[in-house]
């Protein structure tokens, strides 16, 4: 090739230099809007509403600079017959193009939970802007607006504070786990299983004291949130809300109990109560055919410190009591699998403990028999339990402080 | 055909050029998972359709090694003699033309679906043609040498991206099993045969063996290609498996998306904007590959000298043909997934059953009358 014609390729090519950029769908940065928090519900009037926080880039401030008296975000809402026409009607209230490449939050209204959300992940899937990975909760007992509305007392951007507690929930009670868009789309494609996410829902403090003597600077945070259990759904529908001690009970089915604490009573005293915190924990389903009936048993494997001793903590020359209080850890974590199997089989019917998933992998050509079935047979499906429960580490002592007589 | 012994490509280059092609169309649309029933044993189709690859790619080397000095449609003018061989040959220039503008529509589809859905995808078919023809024309070696440059980041990255999504919490190795087909062994018929389409672009092979520079090193390495590319595809399967369920088959860019959703510590991310230059620079080098088989294809039917003029031409010829050969993405996963996969295997075993059994009869003949003679 000549010269001639490599002059003329690069002078085509060099525009392309000039159209390089931050370039999303068309616009600059500086004319997005970026989704930090969506919500979809359904209206009384079978409409859908969006929800979104955009956050506000000018008054999100670093540590080192001086605080603003302005939320970081800015709630805006918008109704449609689609979940896309409610988003595209966000746009008339909106100056700037509202992107959604950095949405981590999803939540579920409770009437569209109940009404199905096969329509939102399917949204959130298609879009090529949305990452399907980011968290979804369900909203019980509030309106989106309600939720989006709440703030953090330690946390100047709710999205910020929603994670949070995602974190500590399952790091530090094991009462719910954080889930995302696509393990949920996942969930209700699969065979024999059925999803559970958690639920927020709005702590009211309107009536609590704001202020308080010698705070030179009062923040007044009226509402705010807390995650209380999972929420149960059968196929896409929500079916059923599962307190903390059932959402810890399917946890431990599910082998994603890791940490919380559990109390049992003292083996020598019942009025004396030990609070043990969960260590590792491993489980797993195993499922028989007995007598031509479906049966599953689950094996848990716990492991736990004893934290707190009320009344004498002297155990180290007594094995017997350790064992003791094993058992006791051990029917612990059995009342709580009960109380989620209850809840499961009788209250939802719906398998959030993945036992027909398990039948699958170990009983393929059986479960093409009883999959059609499965939602008869799952009620009053045989569980059997093996609880193995250990206590580890004593803590820093091996005697507690002596009670008074 | 004097311009074969002009330019010279390594083994390691013949391996990258292989391994490029046939991973490109998985790494961008991978039709092969649209028509998988059963997620959990969607490596099994690849494994199947690597082994019959083998056997594919052995005859092509074969005939090749046959006539060092010939490209496939050289030999089939020998074989069948002039009129018929250039027919054929015809039908095989229009194939890699074919090949190219599929690969250029996709990657334009790919573009403008993923990342930049405002741009029309004239843009991108233009731009990259313009770079993939300037690559053509700088001739085989050239390309050999990108490609070898190219091939080990693709390998490495595609692994990376593995192991992360392996690492990511979302992954569920329980969706791998049962080893179990509830329809049976015809689940695994089409999706096999889709995947054995793709290996059949390897009949570009039969252009390029002439142009090896140590043409009995061609077998080896083209089987070497094969086996790495049937292990990338198997190691594929198993992570989009387990990534995404029961929901793998219904993705229409499962390794984008897969790369979107990897997060580690909320920190590493966007893994996608890497898959993405992945698509660029591969798709080129594959439509320079098999635009530089259609020039010299052509330049030979024709009887030409040269084979690079040819290329600007079939260079601007690949924007209409690209455009108007398929109405947008839904079309391209049909025909894709539908008419191609019969094609594409009806197309290549025919030219190489009529090439082996034309080499064959020949063989027997001259053997027959040589011991006629002798006797």
């Amino acid at each position: 090739m000549g010269l001639r014609a490599n002059v003329i390729l690069v002078c085509l090519l060099l525009p392309c230099l000039l159209c390089c950029g931050c370039r999303t769908a068309g616009f600059d940065i500086e004319e997005l809007g970026f989704v930090q928090i969506s919500a979809f519900d359904r209206t009384d009037d079978g409409l859908i509403q969006v929800s979104v926080q955009i956050a506000k880039p000018f008054a999100i401030t670093s540590s080192a600079g001086p605080p603003i008296d302005e939320k970081p975000y800015w709630t805006v809402s918008s109704t449609g017959q689609t979940c896309y026409q409610a988003i595209r009607n966000l746009s008339t209230q909106s100056p700037r193009i509202i992107f959604w490449g950095h949405n981590r939050l999803t939540l579920l209204g409770e009437n569209m939970a109940k009404s199905g959300v096969s329509e939102v992940l399917d949204l959130l899937q298609r879009n090529h802007e949305v990452r399907s990975s980011m968290d979804v909760m369900s909203v019980r007992n509030a309106s989106i607006d309600e939720v989006m509305a709440t703030m953090f007392e330690l946390e100047r951007q709710p999205v910020k504070g929603f994670f949070g507690l995602l974190w500590s929930i399952q790091r530090r009670n094991s009462t719910s786990f954080p889930q995302s868009v696509l393990e949920l789309s996942r969930k209700i494609e699969t065979e024999g299983m059925e999803p559970v996410i958690p639920s927020v829902e709005v702590v009211n403090r309107s009536d609590e004291e704001t202020a308080a003597p010698g705070q030179l600077r009062e923040e007044v945070v009226m509402d705010s949130v807390r995650i209380n259990g999972m929420a149960a759904f059968k196929e896409d529908k929500l079916v059923g809300w599962l307190a903390d001690r059932e959402s810890r009970g399917v946890l431990w089915v599910l082998g994603k109990a890791q940490r919380g604490i559990l109390v049992i009573r003292d083996p020598r005293d019942d009025n004396n109560l030990i609070s043990i915190r969960i260590g590792a924990s491993s489980s797993k389903i195993v499922p028989e055919i007995v007598d031509d009936r479906p049966v599953i048993r689950v094996v848990v494997e716990a492991e736990g410190d004893p934290l707190e001793i009320d009344g004498d903590a002297s155990f180290l020359h007594h094995p017997e009591i350790w064992a003791s209080m094993e058992r006791r850890m051990a029917a612990v974590i059995r009342n709580e699998i009960q109380m989620a199997l209850t809840a499961g089989q009788q209250q939802f019917q719906s398998d959030i403990f993945g036992f027909g998933r398990a039948f699958y992998s170990k009983y393929p050509h059986e479960w093409q028999l009883i999959k059609d079935n499965w939602d008869n047979i799952f009620p009053t499906l045989e569980v059997q339990l093996d609880i193995i429960a250990n206590l580890k580490e004593p803590g820093l002592t091996v005697e507690g402080v002596r009670q008074a007589q | 055909m004097n311009f074969v012994n002009k330019e010279k490509i390594s083994g390691y280059q013949l391996f990258s050029l292989l391994l490029i092609s046939r991973l490109v169309s998985a790494s961008l649309l991978n039709p092969t998972f649209n028509l998988i029933k059963t997620p959990a044993l969607s490596w099994v189709n690849e494994i199947i359709a690597g082994i019959l690859a083998i056997a594919l790619v052995g005859v092509i080397v074969y005939l090749g090694q046959k006539f060092p000095d010939k490209t496939i449609i050289g030999y089939a003018q020998i074989l069948l003699g002039s009129v018929t061989g250039k027919i054929l040959g015809v039908f095989l220039v229009l194939s890699f033309f074919l090949v190219a503008a599929t690969d250029m529509r996709i990657l334009g589809e790919t573009l403008i679906t993923t990342i930049l859905p405002e741009i029309p995808i004239l843009v991108f078919i233009i731009t990259t043609l313009i770079l993939v023809a300037w690559l053509s024309r700088s001739g085989l070696e050239a390309n050999g040498r990108v490609a070898g440059f190219l091939m080990p980041m693709m390998i490495i990255l595609l692994l990376l991206i593995g192991a992360l999504a392996c690492i990511c919490s979302i992954s569920d190795f329980s969706y791998l099993s049962p080893f179990f087909l509830p329809e049976g062994p015809r689940e695994l018929i089409l999706p096999t045969c889709s995947s054995l389409s793709s290996y059949a672009h390897f009949l570009v092979l039969g252009m390029i063996i002439p142009f090896v520079n140590v043409p009995s090193k061609s077998m080896p390495i083209s089987i070497g290609s094969i086996l790495m590319v049937a292990f990338l595809l198997t190691l594929q399967s198993l992570i989009v498996t387990a990534f995404f369920g029961p929901l793998m088959n219904t993705l229409t860019f499962p390794t984008f998306v897969l790369a979107q959703n990897i997060t580690l510590g909320d920190f590493f991310e966007r893994f996608e904007v890497m898959i993405a230059v992945l698509w660029n620079v591969s798709a080129g080098i594959k439509a320079a590959l098999f635009l530089w088989a259609a020039a010299v294809g052509l330049a030979e039917i024709l009887n030409l000298k040269r084979y690079d003029p040819l290329i600007y031409v079939l260079g601007a010829l690949l924007v209409p043909i690209s455009m108007l050969s398929y109405d947008g993405l839904m079309d391209v996963i049909n025909v894709l997934t539908g008419s191609m996969i019969v094609f594409t295997i009806s197309f290549v075993l025919f030219i190489l059953l009529t090439l082996l059994i034309a080499f064959e009869t020949r063989k027997y003949i001259e053997g027959r009358d040589s011991n006629g003679a002798q006797g």
